[in-house]
Protein backbone atom coordinates (compact mmCIF):
# COMPACT_ATOMS: atom_id res chain seq x y z
CA UNK A 1 0.00 0.00 0.00
CA UNK A 2 1.50 3.56 -1.07
CA UNK A 3 1.68 6.37 1.89
CA UNK A 4 -0.68 8.33 0.35
CA UNK A 5 -3.48 5.35 0.32
CA UNK A 6 -2.79 4.90 3.57
CA UNK A 7 -3.20 7.96 4.99
CA UNK A 8 -6.73 8.69 3.39
CA UNK A 9 -7.41 5.21 4.72
CA UNK A 10 -6.49 5.99 8.05
CA UNK A 11 -8.25 9.60 7.42
CA UNK A 12 -11.38 7.77 6.37
CA UNK A 13 -11.20 5.74 9.55
CA UNK A 14 -10.87 8.75 11.39
CA UNK A 15 -13.52 10.42 9.86
CA UNK A 16 -15.95 7.72 10.49
CA UNK A 17 -14.76 7.19 13.87
CA UNK A 18 -15.51 11.09 14.19
CA UNK A 19 -18.74 10.57 12.72
CA UNK A 20 -20.02 7.53 15.13
CA UNK A 21 -18.93 9.32 18.05
CA UNK A 22 -21.15 12.30 16.88
CA UNK A 23 -23.39 9.58 16.90
CA UNK A 24 -23.18 8.54 20.16
CA UNK A 25 -22.93 11.77 21.65
CA UNK A 26 -26.12 12.84 20.08
CA UNK A 27 -28.14 9.57 21.60
CA UNK A 28 -26.08 10.22 25.07
CA UNK A 29 -27.50 13.63 24.89
CA UNK A 30 -31.05 12.28 23.48
CA UNK A 31 -31.62 9.54 26.13
CA UNK A 32 -30.56 11.72 28.87
CA UNK A 33 -33.24 14.38 27.95
CA UNK A 34 -35.67 11.16 27.70
CA UNK A 35 -34.66 9.77 30.73
CA UNK A 36 -35.22 13.28 32.79
CA UNK A 37 -39.02 13.54 30.79
CA UNK A 38 -39.59 10.05 31.63
CA UNK A 39 -38.32 10.49 35.49
CA UNK A 40 -40.76 14.10 34.99
CA UNK A 41 -43.77 11.94 34.02
CA UNK A 42 -43.83 8.98 36.34
CA UNK A 43 -43.71 11.86 39.18
CA UNK A 44 -45.93 13.76 38.27
CA UNK A 45 -49.00 11.00 37.30
CA UNK A 46 -47.92 9.52 40.95
CA UNK A 47 -48.60 13.16 42.96
CA UNK A 48 -51.69 13.58 40.76
CA UNK A 49 -53.46 10.21 41.77
CA UNK A 50 -52.14 10.79 44.59
CA UNK A 51 -53.76 14.28 45.09
CA UNK A 52 -57.01 13.51 43.52
CA UNK A 53 -57.28 10.42 45.93
CA UNK A 54 -56.64 12.73 49.01
CA UNK A 55 -59.37 15.41 48.01
CA UNK A 56 -62.22 12.95 47.68
CA UNK A 57 -64.97 13.52 50.40
CA UNK A 58 -67.13 10.46 50.78
CA UNK A 59 -70.46 12.35 52.07
CA UNK A 60 -72.30 12.13 55.55
CA UNK A 61 -75.07 9.72 55.67
CA UNK A 62 -75.51 9.58 59.25
CA UNK A 63 -78.53 11.65 61.07
CA UNK A 64 -78.06 15.49 61.69
CA UNK A 65 -78.64 17.58 64.91
CA UNK A 66 -81.58 19.86 64.53
CA UNK A 67 -81.19 22.64 62.78
CA UNK A 68 -82.77 25.88 63.35
CA UNK A 69 -82.82 29.18 61.05
CA UNK A 70 -81.78 32.14 63.40
CA UNK A 71 -83.68 35.69 63.00
CA UNK A 72 -80.35 37.49 62.18
CA UNK A 73 -79.76 34.75 58.81
CA UNK A 74 -77.52 32.29 60.74
CA UNK A 75 -78.11 28.94 60.71
CA UNK A 76 -77.94 26.47 63.70
CA UNK A 77 -76.82 22.84 63.76
CA UNK A 78 -76.54 21.57 67.25
CA UNK A 79 -78.23 18.82 69.51
CA UNK A 80 -80.01 20.29 72.40
CA UNK A 81 -78.24 21.61 75.29
CA UNK A 82 -74.76 21.50 73.32
CA UNK A 83 -73.63 25.36 73.62
CA UNK A 84 -70.15 24.83 73.49
CA UNK A 85 -67.20 24.41 71.57
CA UNK A 86 -68.92 27.16 68.59
CA UNK A 87 -68.14 26.29 65.28
CA UNK A 88 -69.14 29.34 63.30
CA UNK A 89 -68.43 28.48 59.53
CA UNK A 90 -68.66 31.93 57.23
CA UNK A 91 -69.72 30.69 53.64
CA UNK A 92 -71.04 32.07 50.42
CA UNK A 93 -72.61 29.56 48.03
CA UNK A 94 -70.72 31.06 45.27
CA UNK A 95 -67.03 31.31 46.85
CA UNK A 96 -65.12 28.22 44.83
CA UNK A 97 -63.13 27.36 48.34
CA UNK A 98 -65.83 27.10 50.55
CA UNK A 99 -67.49 24.46 48.02
CA UNK A 100 -63.69 22.95 48.48
CA UNK A 101 -64.33 23.34 52.07
CA UNK A 102 -67.64 21.70 51.70
CA UNK A 103 -65.82 18.51 49.90
CA UNK A 104 -63.15 18.43 52.54
CA UNK A 105 -64.71 18.84 55.27
CA UNK A 106 -68.89 18.92 55.08
CA UNK A 107 -68.72 15.24 56.59
CA UNK A 108 -66.66 16.34 59.93
CA UNK A 109 -68.96 19.27 60.51
CA UNK A 110 -72.26 17.12 60.66
CA UNK A 111 -70.73 14.64 62.94
CA UNK A 112 -69.29 16.94 65.57
CA UNK A 113 -72.77 18.21 65.31
CA UNK A 114 -74.50 14.66 65.52
CA UNK A 115 -72.21 13.71 68.03
CA UNK A 116 -72.66 16.70 70.53
CA UNK A 117 -69.21 17.30 69.76
CA UNK A 118 -69.93 21.28 68.84
CA UNK A 119 -72.65 23.87 68.02
CA UNK A 120 -72.25 24.51 64.70
CA UNK A 121 -73.44 27.90 63.01
CA UNK A 122 -73.53 28.67 59.34
CA UNK A 123 -73.36 32.68 58.70
CA UNK A 124 -74.44 32.34 54.70
CA UNK A 125 -73.38 35.48 53.19
CA UNK A 126 -72.29 37.10 49.70
CA UNK A 127 -68.47 37.76 49.91
CA UNK A 128 -68.09 38.89 46.29
CA UNK A 129 -68.38 42.85 45.69
CA UNK A 130 -71.24 44.31 43.56
CA UNK A 131 -68.68 45.22 40.96
CA UNK A 132 -66.78 45.03 38.08
CA UNK A 133 -64.92 41.63 37.84
CA UNK A 134 -67.05 39.96 40.52
CA UNK A 135 -70.19 41.52 39.44
CA UNK A 136 -71.76 38.05 38.38
CA UNK A 137 -70.53 36.10 41.41
CA UNK A 138 -72.01 38.79 43.40
CA UNK A 139 -75.48 38.03 41.48
CA UNK A 140 -75.35 34.46 41.49
CA UNK A 141 -74.29 34.54 45.02
CA UNK A 142 -77.38 36.47 45.92
CA UNK A 143 -79.91 34.45 44.27
CA UNK A 144 -78.16 31.58 45.74
CA UNK A 145 -78.72 32.79 49.52
CA UNK A 146 -82.02 34.41 48.99
CA UNK A 147 -83.15 30.78 48.22
CA UNK A 148 -81.69 29.77 50.86
CA UNK A 149 -83.15 31.43 53.57
CA UNK A 150 -86.37 30.59 51.73
CA UNK A 151 -85.51 26.85 52.47
CA UNK A 152 -87.67 25.48 55.66
CA UNK A 153 -85.15 24.57 58.66
CA UNK A 154 -85.76 21.10 58.20
CA UNK A 155 -84.68 20.71 54.52
CA UNK A 156 -81.86 23.64 54.74
CA UNK A 157 -79.24 21.46 55.33
CA UNK A 158 -79.64 19.30 51.84
CA UNK A 159 -80.37 21.99 50.03
CA UNK A 160 -77.25 23.79 50.92
CA UNK A 161 -75.50 20.86 49.77
CA UNK A 162 -77.39 20.99 46.69
CA UNK A 163 -76.02 24.58 46.26
CA UNK A 164 -72.42 23.59 46.59
CA UNK A 165 -72.85 20.46 44.01
CA UNK A 166 -74.33 22.74 41.30
CA UNK A 167 -72.22 25.78 41.95
CA UNK A 168 -71.58 27.44 39.06
CA UNK A 169 -68.33 29.23 37.85
CA UNK A 170 -67.37 32.43 39.44
CA UNK A 171 -67.16 34.01 36.05
CA UNK A 172 -70.74 32.55 35.25
CA UNK A 173 -73.41 35.71 34.37
CA UNK A 174 -76.74 34.29 35.65
CA UNK A 175 -75.57 31.25 37.32
CA UNK A 176 -77.57 29.85 40.25
CA UNK A 177 -81.16 31.30 38.17
CA UNK A 178 -84.15 30.76 39.99
CA UNK A 179 -85.24 27.67 38.09
CA UNK A 180 -82.89 25.68 38.97
CA UNK A 181 -82.87 26.96 42.62
CA UNK A 182 -86.74 26.09 42.46
CA UNK A 183 -85.98 22.62 40.81
CA UNK A 184 -82.75 22.25 43.43
CA UNK A 185 -85.41 22.72 45.94
CA UNK A 186 -87.60 19.75 44.95
CA UNK A 187 -84.73 17.59 43.88
CA UNK A 188 -84.52 17.72 48.31
CA UNK A 189 -88.00 17.41 48.53
CA UNK A 190 -89.09 21.41 49.26
CA UNK A 191 -92.49 21.60 46.93
CA UNK A 192 -94.19 24.60 48.97
CA UNK A 193 -95.07 27.08 46.19
CA UNK A 194 -94.05 29.97 48.84
CA UNK A 195 -90.82 28.63 48.36
CA UNK A 196 -90.51 28.81 44.64
CA UNK A 197 -92.48 32.19 45.00
CA UNK A 198 -90.15 33.31 47.68
CA UNK A 199 -87.12 32.38 45.34
CA UNK A 200 -87.99 33.62 41.91
CA UNK A 201 -89.42 36.84 43.89
CA UNK A 202 -86.39 37.70 45.61
CA UNK A 203 -88.11 37.98 48.59
CA UNK A 204 -85.17 37.68 51.12
CA UNK A 205 -82.52 39.70 48.68
CA UNK A 206 -82.85 42.93 51.21
CA UNK A 207 -82.35 40.45 54.12
CA UNK A 208 -80.03 38.75 52.77
CA UNK A 209 -77.72 41.99 52.16
CA UNK A 210 -78.55 43.63 55.26
CA UNK A 211 -76.80 40.23 56.88
CA UNK A 212 -73.99 40.47 54.57
CA UNK A 213 -73.27 43.94 55.56
CA UNK A 214 -73.53 43.32 59.43
CA UNK A 215 -70.91 40.55 59.13
CA UNK A 216 -68.15 42.08 56.99
CA UNK A 217 -68.45 45.11 59.63
CA UNK A 218 -67.85 42.98 62.25
CA UNK A 219 -64.56 41.94 60.41
CA UNK A 220 -65.44 39.17 58.01
CA UNK A 221 -62.97 39.74 54.68
CA UNK A 222 -63.45 36.16 53.15
CA UNK A 223 -64.82 33.18 52.61
CA UNK A 224 -64.73 30.57 54.05
CA UNK A 225 -63.71 31.94 57.82
CA UNK A 226 -64.05 29.05 60.35
CA UNK A 227 -63.73 30.18 64.03
CA UNK A 228 -63.91 28.16 66.88
CA UNK A 229 -64.93 29.57 70.25
CA UNK A 230 -64.36 32.89 68.27
CA UNK A 231 -60.81 32.67 67.15
CA UNK A 232 -60.07 32.47 63.95
CA UNK A 233 -58.92 28.65 62.16
CA UNK A 234 -56.02 28.45 59.92
CA UNK A 235 -57.54 27.12 56.46
CA UNK A 236 -55.10 25.96 55.11
CA UNK A 237 -54.59 23.66 57.85
CA UNK A 238 -57.88 22.34 57.75
CA UNK A 239 -58.12 21.83 54.07
CA UNK A 240 -55.04 19.85 54.17
CA UNK A 241 -55.55 17.42 56.92
CA UNK A 242 -59.01 15.58 56.90
CA UNK A 243 -58.67 15.20 60.47
CA UNK A 244 -57.23 18.35 61.23
CA UNK A 245 -61.28 20.31 62.24
CA UNK A 246 -62.18 17.73 64.66
CA UNK A 247 -58.60 17.64 66.00
CA UNK A 248 -59.09 21.31 66.88
CA UNK A 249 -62.69 20.95 68.33
CA UNK A 250 -61.44 18.00 70.50
CA UNK A 251 -58.77 20.40 72.08
CA UNK A 252 -61.21 23.07 72.39
CA UNK A 253 -64.18 20.77 73.59
CA UNK A 254 -62.99 20.85 77.32
CA UNK A 255 -66.26 23.20 78.37
CA UNK A 256 -68.94 20.83 76.15
CA UNK A 257 -71.26 20.37 79.43
CA UNK A 258 -73.37 18.15 77.25
CA UNK B 1 -20.51 24.69 25.59
CA UNK B 2 -18.40 26.98 27.71
CA UNK B 3 -14.92 25.75 28.62
CA UNK B 4 -14.29 27.86 32.16
CA UNK B 5 -10.31 28.24 32.59
CA UNK B 6 -8.49 29.29 35.52
CA UNK B 7 -9.77 29.81 39.43
CA UNK B 8 -13.37 30.67 37.44
CA UNK B 9 -13.50 26.91 36.05
CA UNK B 10 -12.44 25.51 39.54
CA UNK B 11 -15.55 28.02 41.24
CA UNK B 12 -18.06 27.20 38.74
CA UNK B 13 -18.75 23.64 39.09
CA UNK B 14 -19.26 24.93 43.06
CA UNK B 15 -21.35 27.75 42.28
CA UNK B 16 -23.38 25.39 39.74
CA UNK B 17 -24.17 23.21 42.52
CA UNK B 18 -25.70 26.44 44.55
CA UNK B 19 -27.27 27.33 41.61
CA UNK B 20 -28.71 23.43 41.69
CA UNK B 21 -30.23 23.55 45.21
CA UNK B 22 -31.05 27.02 45.35
CA UNK B 23 -33.58 26.38 42.42
CA UNK B 24 -34.15 23.04 44.00
CA UNK B 25 -35.27 24.14 46.98
CA UNK B 26 -37.68 27.33 45.30
CA UNK B 27 -38.97 25.20 43.34
CA UNK B 28 -39.91 22.59 45.78
CA UNK B 29 -40.88 24.74 48.30
CA UNK B 30 -43.84 26.05 45.59
CA UNK B 31 -44.80 22.26 44.88
CA UNK B 32 -45.12 21.81 48.49
CA UNK B 33 -47.31 24.86 49.37
CA UNK B 34 -49.40 24.04 46.64
CA UNK B 35 -49.58 20.21 47.45
CA UNK B 36 -50.39 20.65 50.73
CA UNK B 37 -53.91 21.81 49.69
CA UNK B 38 -54.53 20.75 46.13
CA UNK B 39 -57.80 22.50 46.19
CA UNK B 40 -56.61 25.94 46.77
CA UNK B 41 -54.20 25.34 43.64
CA UNK B 42 -56.74 24.97 41.61
CA UNK B 43 -58.85 27.58 42.49
CA UNK B 44 -55.57 29.65 42.11
CA UNK B 45 -55.13 28.35 38.53
CA UNK B 46 -58.91 29.33 37.54
CA UNK B 47 -58.32 32.98 39.27
CA UNK B 48 -56.14 33.51 35.83
CA UNK B 49 -58.49 33.20 33.65
CA UNK B 50 -56.57 32.19 30.63
CA UNK B 51 -57.90 28.28 30.98
CA UNK B 52 -61.22 26.09 30.54
CA UNK B 53 -62.37 25.14 33.98
CA UNK B 54 -61.43 21.11 33.33
CA UNK B 55 -57.96 22.25 31.76
CA UNK B 56 -57.29 24.44 35.03
CA UNK B 57 -58.14 21.80 37.50
CA UNK B 58 -55.88 19.06 35.33
CA UNK B 59 -52.94 22.40 35.78
CA UNK B 60 -53.91 22.75 39.23
CA UNK B 61 -53.19 19.26 39.96
CA UNK B 62 -50.41 19.02 37.23
CA UNK B 63 -48.69 21.89 38.03
CA UNK B 64 -47.51 21.40 41.76
CA UNK B 65 -46.55 17.46 40.52
CA UNK B 66 -44.07 19.11 37.78
CA UNK B 67 -42.63 21.66 39.70
CA UNK B 68 -41.60 18.80 42.29
CA UNK B 69 -40.35 16.25 39.83
CA UNK B 70 -38.22 19.55 38.81
CA UNK B 71 -36.77 19.80 42.30
CA UNK B 72 -35.89 16.39 42.66
CA UNK B 73 -33.91 16.47 38.96
CA UNK B 74 -32.07 19.62 39.92
CA UNK B 75 -31.45 18.28 43.47
CA UNK B 76 -30.15 14.90 41.67
CA UNK B 77 -28.05 16.96 38.99
CA UNK B 78 -29.49 14.70 36.79
CA UNK B 79 -29.60 16.07 33.28
CA UNK B 80 -29.14 19.56 34.50
CA UNK B 81 -29.18 21.44 31.58
CA UNK B 82 -32.17 20.31 30.23
CA UNK B 83 -33.55 20.13 33.14
CA UNK B 84 -33.05 24.15 33.58
CA UNK B 85 -34.43 24.87 30.40
CA UNK B 86 -37.30 23.03 31.07
CA UNK B 87 -37.77 25.26 34.61
CA UNK B 88 -36.65 28.49 33.05
CA UNK B 89 -39.75 27.99 30.50
CA UNK B 90 -42.02 27.26 33.24
CA UNK B 91 -40.72 30.67 34.94
CA UNK B 92 -41.34 32.31 31.33
CA UNK B 93 -44.50 30.91 30.96
CA UNK B 94 -45.33 32.15 34.89
CA UNK B 95 -44.71 35.27 33.46
CA UNK B 96 -46.43 35.62 30.77
CA UNK B 97 -49.39 34.81 33.31
CA UNK B 98 -48.94 37.23 35.65
CA UNK B 99 -48.93 39.94 32.91
CA UNK B 100 -51.92 39.07 31.58
CA UNK B 101 -53.73 38.77 34.40
CA UNK B 102 -51.97 42.12 35.27
CA UNK B 103 -52.78 43.46 31.78
CA UNK B 104 -56.45 42.19 32.57
CA UNK B 105 -56.78 44.45 35.48
CA UNK B 106 -57.37 41.46 37.42
CA UNK B 107 -57.06 41.58 41.11
CA UNK B 108 -55.49 38.26 42.20
CA UNK B 109 -52.47 36.42 44.04
CA UNK B 110 -50.21 34.94 41.79
CA UNK B 111 -50.36 31.64 43.73
CA UNK B 112 -46.66 30.78 43.21
CA UNK B 113 -46.33 29.23 46.69
CA UNK B 114 -49.80 27.71 47.46
CA UNK B 115 -52.63 31.06 48.53
CA UNK B 116 -53.48 32.14 45.23
CA UNK B 117 -56.83 33.29 44.40
CA UNK B 118 -58.69 36.79 44.32
CA UNK B 119 -57.06 39.47 46.50
CA UNK B 120 -58.48 43.25 46.89
CA UNK B 121 -57.54 45.75 44.08
CA UNK B 122 -54.91 47.26 46.21
CA UNK B 123 -52.94 44.14 47.16
CA UNK B 124 -51.44 42.85 44.35
CA UNK B 125 -47.71 42.56 43.83
CA UNK B 126 -47.26 41.82 39.88
CA UNK B 127 -43.89 43.26 39.67
CA UNK B 128 -42.30 41.80 42.76
CA UNK B 129 -43.73 38.43 41.46
CA UNK B 130 -42.14 39.03 38.12
CA UNK B 131 -39.29 40.43 39.51
CA UNK B 132 -38.72 37.11 41.78
CA UNK B 133 -39.58 35.15 38.70
CA UNK B 134 -37.20 36.70 36.51
CA UNK B 135 -34.49 35.99 39.33
CA UNK B 136 -34.99 32.18 39.06
CA UNK B 137 -34.78 32.48 35.75
CA UNK B 138 -31.16 34.32 36.31
CA UNK B 139 -30.26 31.16 37.95
CA UNK B 140 -31.35 28.46 35.20
CA UNK B 141 -29.48 29.87 32.94
CA UNK B 142 -26.50 29.79 34.75
CA UNK B 143 -27.27 26.00 35.00
CA UNK B 144 -28.25 25.66 31.63
CA UNK B 145 -25.04 27.64 30.50
CA UNK B 146 -22.32 25.96 32.97
CA UNK B 147 -24.51 22.73 33.85
CA UNK B 148 -21.09 21.19 35.20
CA UNK B 149 -21.52 20.51 38.62
CA UNK B 150 -19.67 19.22 41.89
CA UNK B 151 -22.23 16.78 43.52
CA UNK B 152 -24.21 15.32 40.69
CA UNK B 153 -25.52 12.54 39.03
CA UNK B 154 -24.19 14.08 35.85
CA UNK B 155 -21.09 14.40 37.04
CA UNK B 156 -20.91 10.57 38.23
CA UNK B 157 -21.83 9.35 34.79
CA UNK B 158 -19.59 12.03 33.19
CA UNK B 159 -22.73 14.05 31.20
CA UNK B 160 -23.09 17.31 29.63
CA UNK B 161 -19.06 17.82 30.84
CA UNK B 162 -18.22 21.17 29.45
CA UNK B 163 -14.73 20.67 30.91
CA UNK B 164 -11.82 19.75 27.92
CA UNK B 165 -12.29 16.30 29.03
CA UNK B 166 -11.69 13.78 26.43
CA UNK B 167 -15.09 11.25 26.05
CA UNK B 168 -13.41 7.93 25.27
CA UNK B 169 -14.63 8.44 21.48
CA UNK B 170 -12.20 11.68 21.32
CA UNK B 171 -9.52 9.78 23.08
CA UNK B 172 -9.26 7.39 20.33
CA UNK B 173 -9.00 10.35 18.07
CA UNK B 174 -6.28 11.49 19.72
CA UNK B 175 -4.47 8.05 19.50
CA UNK B 176 -4.87 7.68 16.13
CA UNK B 177 -2.87 10.73 15.35
CA UNK B 178 -0.39 9.94 17.67
CA UNK B 179 -0.22 6.80 15.32
CA UNK B 180 -0.05 8.52 12.22
CA UNK B 181 2.57 11.13 13.54
CA UNK B 182 4.90 8.40 14.71
CA UNK B 183 4.26 6.24 11.27
CA UNK B 184 5.19 8.83 8.97
CA UNK B 185 9.12 8.64 10.43
CA UNK B 186 9.05 4.69 10.05
CA UNK B 187 7.37 4.63 6.79
CA UNK B 188 10.03 6.96 5.56
CA UNK B 189 12.76 4.67 6.41
CA UNK B 190 11.29 2.05 5.27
Amino acid sequence: MGKAAKRTARERLAEQRRVEAQKQKRNRTLGIAGGAVAIVVVIVLAVVLIQVNRSSSDGYNGKLAPISKQADGTVVMAKPGVTAPVLDIFEDFQCPICHEFEKANDTTVKQLAAEGKAKVVYHPMTIFADEGQSKNAHENSVRALNASMAAPADKWMPFHDQLYANQPDETQAGGFPTDQLVKLGKNVGITDPSFASAVTGMTYQKQAEANTTRILKSGITGTPTLKLNGSELNLNTILGNKDALAEAVKKAGGSNKS
Amino acid sequence: MVTAPGRFGSAQPWITLLARVALAGILAWAAWAKLVVPANSVVSVKAYRLLPDSVATVVGYGLPALELALALLLLAGFASRFTAIATAVLMVIFIGGIISVWARGLSIDCGCFGGGGKIAAGQTQYPQEILRDTGFIILAAWIAVFPKSRLSVDAALAIDDPAPRPTRAAADDDEDEDESESGRPVDDKA
